[in-house]
């Protein structure tokens, strides 16, 4: 399955998808966004199966993204990885459909625990 | 320590040493001196916590090879790696944004995170701010914590 990653620091990308290499889940192809528009322009080019997307970004963020994707009837599966970890973040996300959520710091045990159910075991 | 009865530089300590042992991978964490108002220098990454009556900017300051180790701890590479100075700013972003992320989920948890902000050399403080700084040593690594609030504002 293709995952994007969209997180406006590349820093947080690397580290995303290192963790994502520990968890087990280096097979599945990563892409990277730097912002909610730019992965629409992903998601409509090559539909990744798994968007494990940034809370707080610059142009569009990850709500943002969230509820573009559901008004253009785009059916991706996405989670969001975020140093926003509160309830009440976390409660926000799910109402608005978020399949999972992960706060950082980020680790490879909570990314296995969280995308486990979408990418199998690792 | 003077600056430890503030319940935010108290979060701000305890987020700092548990972003040194579990994100940076560094062996401890450990105050060493405190101060108030002290002048900011070299190189300085902030990030705003925004309530509905209040904000604060908290983050950290170091010289340009501590920066160096930080950018470089956070991403795992090795020390005598290089790493771009864009890189570098972009780590230093992200470990304020983990920094606030842990803040706000020990005091604020309804408050918003802003974007991180990276800056150069001096940064001059408004004089209706309240700056609070300590020492901090992340494993060799020496740094300042930085916590930036409105006179008067509560809690």
């Amino acid at each position: 399955m293709n995952i994007l990653v969209v997180d406006d620091s590349k820093a947080s990308r690397m580290i995303l998808k290192r963790a994502l290499r520990q968890a087990g889940f280096g097979v599945h192809p990563v892409q990277e966004a730097g912002d909610g528009a730019e992965a629409l322009r992903v998601i409509d080019e090559g539909n990744p199966g798994l968007v494990l997307c940034d809370w707080n970004m610059p142009r569009m963020n990850g709500m943002e993204l969230l509820q573009q994707l559901k008004i253009r009837g785009l059916r991706v599966t996405l989670g969001f990885v975020t140093s926003e970890g509160t309830d009440d973040v976390r409660a926000r996300a799910r109402e608005a459909g978020a399949a999972f959520f992960v706060s950082k710091p980020i680790t490879s045990e909570k990314l296995e625990e969280a995308l486990r159910p979408f990418l199998g075991a690792s | 320590m003077t600056a430890a009865i503030d319940p935010w530089f108290e979060a701000l300590v305890s987020a700092a040493n548990e972003l040194a042992v579990t994100t940076l991978g560094l062996e401890s964490s450990a105050i060493t001196a405190a101060s108030r108002g002290a002048p900011l220098s070299l190189t300085s990454s902030f990030v705003a916590l925004v309530g509905t009556e209040s904000a604060l900017q908290l983050g950290f300051s170091a010289g340009p090879a501590e920066c160096s180790a930080l950018a470089k701890a956070l991403l795992a590479i090795a020390p005598e790696d290089h790493l771009s100075h864009e890189d570098t700013v972009d780590a230093l972003g992200e470990i304020a944004n983990i920094l606030a992320g842990l803040v706000k989920a020990r005091l604020a948890s309804t408050w918003q995170i802003g974007l991180p902000m990276v800056v150069s050399g001096c940064v001059e403080i408004p004089s209706n701010m309240d700056t609070t700084t300590a020492t901090v040593r992340w494993g060799s690594v020496q740094a300042q914590l930085l916590l930036l609030r409105g006179r008067g504002k509560a809690v």
